[in-house]
């Protein structure tokens, strides 16, 4: 596992057809206070979360982020579903985070 | 591309729809209470372009025998097409030479399991062109035997009549055969021209006489329908050219279906109905480059040019213009009143089809006395043509006692010398339909007379023109006047064949009381003073209101036949097409799409679907290179032209 400055990181690398959309799965562990959203803004992706089967409406991570005091002390699987724009070929990074 | 450093249990699962349990599971990342931050990366890639892997063979047949050919290019356009190829084997050069050379020309498309499907591109044509050339490049031939064809769809068009014939509506004009032409050939034989008759010929009767004889089943058109007097198909015109002059007004594209059994008749600048083919859309994906160009021109407006009849209903409107105090020297001064009715036609109410004079005075003056006067009134009937005209003449002239003789002691006086009366009487014309002509012209003329009982001419007192004696300076003091008949002229038209007019006149002279009647004469002209019937009329249609600077142009617009309340609206959409957009492009075709042809409706779309209009396509090209080698290919390239919203 990678680390920076003690924190870890886990990275993925996907393609996603333009226009398209993915959705991932991933656990996390939750603390009051925080919510889980992307640690700077991302251009031509538009990525937005929810509690995997809570059936909730997604929340965009990047400009609201998903609050999740309400699982204080708990891992919880989050679905992250990231939409490619109709735009030319290019790769895009981001991370993602409890802030 | 799926790839993950995971730690932990993860599983990957990837389906790409983004429903709820089939998502993708990265990894489990905290069984521990330290934070985590997941980086992504992620490649937005393009959809694969269509037809890549399409795959598409040719095959051509000469008299049911196949033909292999190196490369082809076959062009449709506006209903006249051409096939040109060049042989893969020379020696089959010989079959070309045969008295009937009938040519079928096919495309297929490979299947994903090898099979072919075919489609036939024309399966009869005409030979019309080969070329046969010898010659060496570095040492080895270049020997090539090339061919074009016209498809026998072409033809179709081409089809004439063998004798000339002459439609015609009977309750417009009158035709006789005897003014058409007849032809001889060498050997002294007539052939007649048809003429025939049909009351209420139109646009679609000819429509329907076309169809019949280019064997069409239909013709679809989105052309309002409208009367046409006369329609001739000379021998030397196919149908569909002696069709095409009828419509030169229109923005007009030609095109058939698959088999040809429906002609289209598409006018670019109006609204299709139902009917025709639906536009498809062109996406990005279907085509490798696309260039379109416009051209804006500084046209602003058309001068509509449409023969009009001024003898519908009509109304009037009374205007008078004052005339300005007019400085003629030596103390002169002129002012000139008149009072017009401008005349507009019920069913076209927006201009004034002409102006009728109602009543015209002048009045001279000299150091601001009034020393003369003249007045016009006219009179009109119910088509608001003058009927008669009465002219008054006063002026200053010698004073008369009130036993009728000139007293040259009294100073002069402003009197009425003279009147003129002139009753105008209008016929049918004869030979020009609809139209009216000046049948006879009488004028009185009313006036005063002096009477010389001294010097008397022939025993009989000499009677002279009162103010023509004054100018003349034959008055004397004591001299009789009194108020009489002076003339009267009689003008009679008669309208010839030839288009002339014979007039006849005749002159009775009542101070000599004799009449005289000079020989008749013809004058060439269509009536005397004002004609009525059919008339060449023009109009200037403009957009907007905005005014002619200096810089733009007005086109000529002639519609011919065509009423002019369907022909403005038709100027109007010209202009809008002429002023906005001239768009015109090419695009080349990925793959080969057999929907896509001359007279299809494109809806196109460049990237990220953005829609750039709706354009007509004009022609389409079908190429094929190298073929029967590992490098063959087939591509399709199409030309089009924009069409204004509203028209697809």
């Amino acid at each position: 596992m990678d680390t920076i400055g003690g924190t870890l990181i886990n990275s993925y690398a996907g393609s996603i057809k333009a226009g398209d959309n993915e959705i991932y799965r991933f656990t996390m562990f939750c603390r009051s206070g925080l919510e889980l959203r992307t640690t700077s803004a991302v251009s031509d992706l538009l990525i937005e979360g929810r509690i995997y089967g809570s059936g909730d409406a997604f929340t965009n991570l990047e400009t609201d982020g998903l609050d999740v005091s309400p699982y204080n002390g708990t891992v919880q699987e989050f679905e992250v579903k990231i939409t490619a724009g109709n735009v030319a070929s290019r790769t895009v990074v981001f991370d993602l985070a409890m802030m | 591309m799926l790839s993950a450093k995971a730690s932990g249990k993860g599983t990957l699962c990837d389906d790409g729809t983004g429903s709820g349990d089939a998502s993708n599971s990265i990894f489990n990342s905290s069984s521990n209470e330290e934070e985590s931050v997941i980086h992504f990366m992620i490649d937005i890639t393009q959809e694969v372009p269509f037809g890549r892997y399409r795959q598409y063979k040719c095959k051509f047949t000469l008299n049911g025998e196949k033909v292999p050919i190196a490369s082809f290019s076959f062009t449709k356009s506006s209903l006249s097409s051409s096939f040109t190829a060049r042989l893969a084997d020379l020696s089959q050069r010989t079959l070309f030479d045969a008295d009937e050379v009938n040519l079928k020309f096919e495309i297929g498309e490979v299947l994903l399991d090898g099979d072919i499907v075919w489609r036939t591109m024309f399966d009869t044509s005409r030979l019309e062109q080969t070329s046969y050339s010898v010659g060496m490049s570095d040492q080895s031939p270049t020997d090539t035997f090339n061919f074009t064809s016209i498809p026998m769809f072409a033809d179709k068009m081409k089809k004439a009549p063998i004798n000339t014939e002459v439609y015609y509506d009977p309750t417009r004009i009158t035709v006789t055969r005897d003014e058409i032409e007849a032809y001889y050939d060498e050997q002294g034989r007539r052939y007649l021209s048809q003429v025939i008759p049909i009351a209420g010929l139109s646009l679609n009767k000819l429509f329907t006489k076309v169809a019949e004889q280019c064997d069409f089943d239909q013709i679809l058109t989105n052309i309002p329908n409208y009367p046409l007097k006369r329609v001739d198909f000379d021998i030397t015109q196919s149908y569909f050219e002696a069709l095409k002059s009828k419509l030169g007004m229109f923005d007009v594209r030609y095109s058939a279906n698959d088999d040809n059994s429906i002609l289209y008749i598409r006018n670019v600048t109006q609204a299709i109905p139902s009917g025709f083919p639906e536009p498809q859309e062109l996406l990005i994906t279907n085509y490798r480059s696309l260039d379109a160009s416009h051209t804006r021109s500084n046209v602003i407006g058309l001068q509509v040019q449409y023969i009009g009849s001024d003898r519908e209903a009509v109304f009037r409107v009374q205007r008078f213009e004052q005339g300005d105090l007019n400085d003629l020297g030596n103390g002169y001064s002129e002012q000139i009143d008149e009072t017009f009715y401008d005349v507009f036609s019920v069913s076209f109410p927006e201009s004034v089809i002409r102006t009728e004079p109602y009543l015209t005075e002048k009045y001279l003056y000299k150091d601001s006395d009034l020393v003369a006067k003249y007045t016009a009134r006219y009179t009109l009937n119910s088509e608001l043509r003058p009927t008669s005209i009465t002219k008054t003449h006063e002026a200053m002239l010698p004073s008369v006692m009130s036993d009728g003789t000139i007293n040259e002691d009294l100073p002069f006086s402003l009197k009425l010398y003279k009147t003129e009366t002139t009753q105008i009487k209008y016929s049918t014309h004869p030979y020009i339909s609809k139209a009216l002509y000046q049948a006879e012209v009488k004028t009185k003329v009313l006036g005063l007379i002096a009477v010389d009982s001294e010097n008397k001419y022939l025993k009989q007192d000499y009677k002279q023109d009162f103010q023509k004696a004054h100018e003349a300076g034959v008055l004397l003091d004591g001299m009789l006047v009194v108020n009489d008949n002076i003339e009267e002229v009689v003008v009679k038209y008669t309208p010839q064949k030839n288009g002339q007019l014979k007039s006849e006149i005749q002159i009775t002279n009542y101070l000599r009381d004799y009449g005289h009647t000079p020989e008749a004469t013809e004058r060439a002209g269509q009536g005397a003073l004002s004609q009525a019937g059919e008339i060449q009329q023009k109009l200037l249609v403009k957009l907007d209101n905005q005014p002619i600077r200096a810089g733009d142009r007005i086109e000529p617009f002639n519609i011919g036949e065509l009423p002019i309340y369907l022909g403005l609206p038709i100027a109007k959409q010209r202009l809008r097409k002429m002023r906005f957009s001239t768009g015109e492009g090419t695009a080349d075709l990925l793959g080969l799409i057999f929907d896509v042809t001359d007279g299809s409706t494109l809806h196109l779309k460049t990237r990220f679907g953005e829609s750039k209009g709706y354009v007509l396509v004009n022609s389409v090209t079908f190429n094929g290179n190298n073929l029967g080698t590992d490098q063959e290919i087939l591509s399709q390239s199409i030309q089009f032209e924009e069409l204004l919203a509203g028209t697809e």
